[in-house]
């Protein structure tokens, strides 16, 4: 299950239907000017953080967590960000992220995310004696809204959880948008620098902006 | 690239190839000169140092600090600057080698570039010349000293400079700031348009875009830009002003020409007749000190490195009679601001392209109509912002999760307006740089101490960039709003300057209005140390067109043999 299925994306961002999407706003746009797509850029591979990072294989061992919390982590990712007409949390690996960056993070960071995984499996075993993963997909959700920011306030013993899914949901949304699968298929961008043409206001004076 | 030859005497010695340094080696060069650059950064290929189009996903952690990253944690202190990522951070000065400190209680952002170009490389672009308010100021509101030049002097300059590099911007006619040469302006996003409008029939203010050097056309044989929007990143396209692209190449074509990068200038050398005999500086490559020999020495190496150079060359500051040297440090007040959502532009498609620019709202304040007077504070600031739509980050404000959730974020973009307070900050003497007695470089070479803090007249106009920018966004329709009271430590604006101000009396200045020493007839520093009052407009323009008339200045009198 951790095996990243960036194959699934395409079909799922191809699958959006006769809905006018931002994506296909933008792509209307795309060569508008007869402007080339600039060349590939092969010397982006002198950044050794690139370097190292496009060298990397897709298999996925977690770095901080166990193998468990992280597909317990990439569970909740998805239910922040599911697969929609656009593509999910999961097909992004969003957990692969989430779990890089926190391997990296200091032992406070580190341990608040580890006592928030640790938090959502114990309320899951208090309310519905299993694991988070094993429940069925409505009793998993009915336990996110609880500790979710839709409620301004929440029970006290609910603090705890709602301090972190409110933490991962900020670590999700920068996860997702800024990978390439969030920034091409959910968001309609390139995935390269293309030259452009800035325009800017073109209404008339007097004429309203909005 | 020629060797150096530590016998030869050269015309001239240009120390630093930034913006300034770039200039005075153009002039002296086709003016005839023999001149060797030094540089202390290291050699540059835009071929391969140019990285612009990186996106966050072709970084590992998509553009965050890595604490792998050893280039960047050795630039610590480098990386508050916006424009210092993992992408670019060898533009920049090593920290570790390059230390300097800070008085007790203060605290200063030196960002300072690695490379040659120095930080034209990186810099924000922003054009504007000062006016007599700025060069007349002390006449006008009684603090501090006049410019012994004015607008008058330097116009012709700032043209010929504009005319080169390529500045976009429009015309408006305004006394505190005048109007350029300039290539055709970058247009407004609606939500500008809108604060323009808001501003003209509500504060009767003008606001124009921002003047910056970046090609909006095809210009002197350089590219238009291509709105990727990085510039700090380098431009393939070659579209924003920087030196190793443009006056570098220009020196580089007359064959009178030696640049010697890794070359960190550690003093200046002397001989008899008070005159500089030429530099001593750092091989990096070998950590040998090396001798070079000139008719005439130019320091080009940014203010502060400037003045340390300057500091380590003679016992109490070369030429310092005046006691002027590591004085009057100024910077604009940095990082105060507004910024709110502009509920009306909800949903408004970003473009695609990106503007690398912003608008400006210059200062508006004690001018020479008496209404314009505020009772808090002398001098002025002016605003630079513009608006931002997010694609995505409003999801942060956004409550609840799944599917619908991201359906929103997706469907909407939220626009936010910014504007972001550039305050003058008065010449106070005890605003200083000195020779730190206990702590030295990586070569031994004794660090600058930082002593510098804001004084009453900045925090009183801090307050007020906050209120009227407050009131601007409120009468916009603004929602939200947001603000930073906290200005950055001096430093952080990277517009320091003044550490070797000009003037006609050597009693109260280190150099004449030809950026000359008043003592040491063939020395010369033709970089942000001649300022005198810094105004509130952003220096770089302003720091080549006297680099233009001084340097023109050593041709003539060098021709005449007045300088050796």
């Amino acid at each position: 299950m951790n095996k990243p299925t960036n194959g699934a994306t395409t079909a799922a961002g191809a699958s959006a239907g006769g809905r006018t999407t931002r994506r296909k706003v933008l792509a209307a746009g795309a060569g508008a000017f007869g402007y080339a797509t600039l060349q590939a850029e092969p010397i982006r591979a002198a950044i050794p953080a690139v370097a190292a990072y496009q060298a990397e294989g897709a298999g996925w061992t977690p770095r901080l967590l166990t193998q468990a919390q992280g597909e317990l982590l990439a569970v909740l990712c998805e239910h922040i960000l599911p697969r929609t007409d656009t593509p999910g949390a999961r097909d992004a690996a969003v957990h692969e992220f989430i779990d890089l960056e926190l391997s990296l993070a200091d032992g406070d960071e580190q341990l608040a995310a580890l006592g928030g995984l640790d938090w959502i499996d114990r309320r899951a075993a208090e309310v519905h004696g299993s694991s988070f993963v094993a429940l069925d997909a409505a009793r998993q959700l009915d336990m996110l809204r609880e500790i979710s920011d839709e409620h301004e306030e929440h029970a006290p013993e609910l603090l705890a959880g709602a301090a972190f899914f409110s933490d991962l949901k900020r670590r999700t949304l920068f996860a997702f948008y800024t990978s390439k699968v969030g920034r091409t298929e959910a968001l309609g961008l390139p995935d390269r620098v293309r030259v452009e043409r800035f325009r800017g206001c073109q209404h008339e004076p007097g004429e309203s902006h909005v | 690239m020629k060797q150096t030859s530590d016998t030869k005497t050269w015309d001239a010695i240009v120390v630093g190839s930034g913006a300034t340094g770039g200039w005075a080696a153009k002039v002296l060069t086709e003016a005839g000169m023999d001149v060797l650059m030094l540089e202390a950064g290291r050699a540059f290929d835009p071929e391969n140092d140019f990285r612009e189009h990186t996106l966050p996903h072709d970084m590992e952690l998509r553009g965050r600090p890595d604490p792998r990253n050893e280039l960047l944690q050795r630039r610590h202190r480098q990386s508050y600057c916006y424009a210092c990522t993992e992408v670019n951070a060898d533009f920049f000065i090593d920290d570790v080698d390059n230390p300097y400190t800070e008085a007790p209680g203060t605290h200063f952002n030196w960002i300072q570039g690695n490379v040659v170009g120095g930080r034209s490389i990186m810099w924000a672009r922003q054009s504007y010349r000062m006016s007599d308010y700025d060069f007349k100021a002390a006449s006008l509101d009684g603090y501090g000293m006049d410019w012994p030049i004015g607008y008058a002097d330097l116009a012709p300059y700032y043209d010929r400079i504009e005319r080169y590099i390529g500045v976009n911007g429009r015309k408006e006619g305004l006394e505190i700031l005048p109007d350029g040469d300039f290539l055709p302006p970058m247009a407004f996003t609606c939500g500008e348009a809108m604060l323009k409008e808001t501003l003209a029939e509500k504060f009767n203010r003008p606001m124009t875009i921002g003047r910056n050097a970046v090609l909006t056309r095809r210009h002197n044989g350089r590219d238009m830009c291509h709105y990727c929007g990085p510039c700090h990143y380098g431009c393939r396209t070659n579209s924003y002003f920087n030196s190793p692209q443009t006056t570098l190449v220009d020196c580089e074509a007359t064959g009178r020409f030696t640049l010697v990068p890794d070359a960190a200038v550690i003093k200046v050398d002397m001989k008899a007749g008070d005159l500089a005999s030429g530099v001593t500086y750092v091989d990096k490559n070998t950590d040998l000190t090396r001798e070079a020999k000139a008719d005439v020495v130019v320091l080009c190496a940014s203010t502060l490195a400037s003045t340390r150079i300057l500091l380590n060359s003679a016992e109490g500051g070369l030429a310092n009679d005046s006691d002027c040297l590591g004085r009057y440090v100024m910077d604009h007040i940095y990082a105060t601001g507004v910024r709110g959502v502009l509920e009306a532009r909800a949903g408004a498609q970003p473009e695609r392209a990106n503007r690398p620019n912003g608008i400006y709202v210059p200062r508006f304040q004690n001018l020479k109509d008496a209404a314009t007077k505020n009772p808090n504070f002398i001098r002025g600031y002016g605003y630079q912002g513009g608006e931002n739509i997010t694609t995505w980050q409003h999801g942060n404000g956004i409550p609840g999760f799944g599917a619908d959730f991201k359906r929103m974020v997706e469907s909407s973009t939220v626009s936010t307006i910014g504007l972001g307070g550039f305050g003058e900050i008065l010449p106070r003497a005890e605003n200083r740089v000195a020779l730190d007695a206990d702590v030295t470089d990586k070569w031994g070479v004794p660090v600058l101490r930082m002593n510098c803090t804001l004084g009453s007249n900045e925090y009183a106009m801090v307050q007020d960039i906050i209120a009227e920018g407050r009131a601007m966004l409120e009468a916009l329709g603004c929602t939200n709003i947001t603000q930073n009271t906290e200005p950055a430590p001096l430093g952080s604006g990277i517009h320091e300057v003044g550490t070797a101000r000009m003037g006609d009396d050597p009693k109260t200045s280190w150099m004449n209005q030809y950026q000359q020493s008043h003592t040491v007839k063939n020395l010369f520093v033709m970089d942000g140390s001649c300022y005198v009052s810094i105004g509130c407009v952003n220096p770089t323009l302003t720091m080549m067109a006297l680099a233009l008339r001084s340097s023109e200045y050593v041709v003539e009198r060098h021709k005449r043999g007045e300088l050796a």
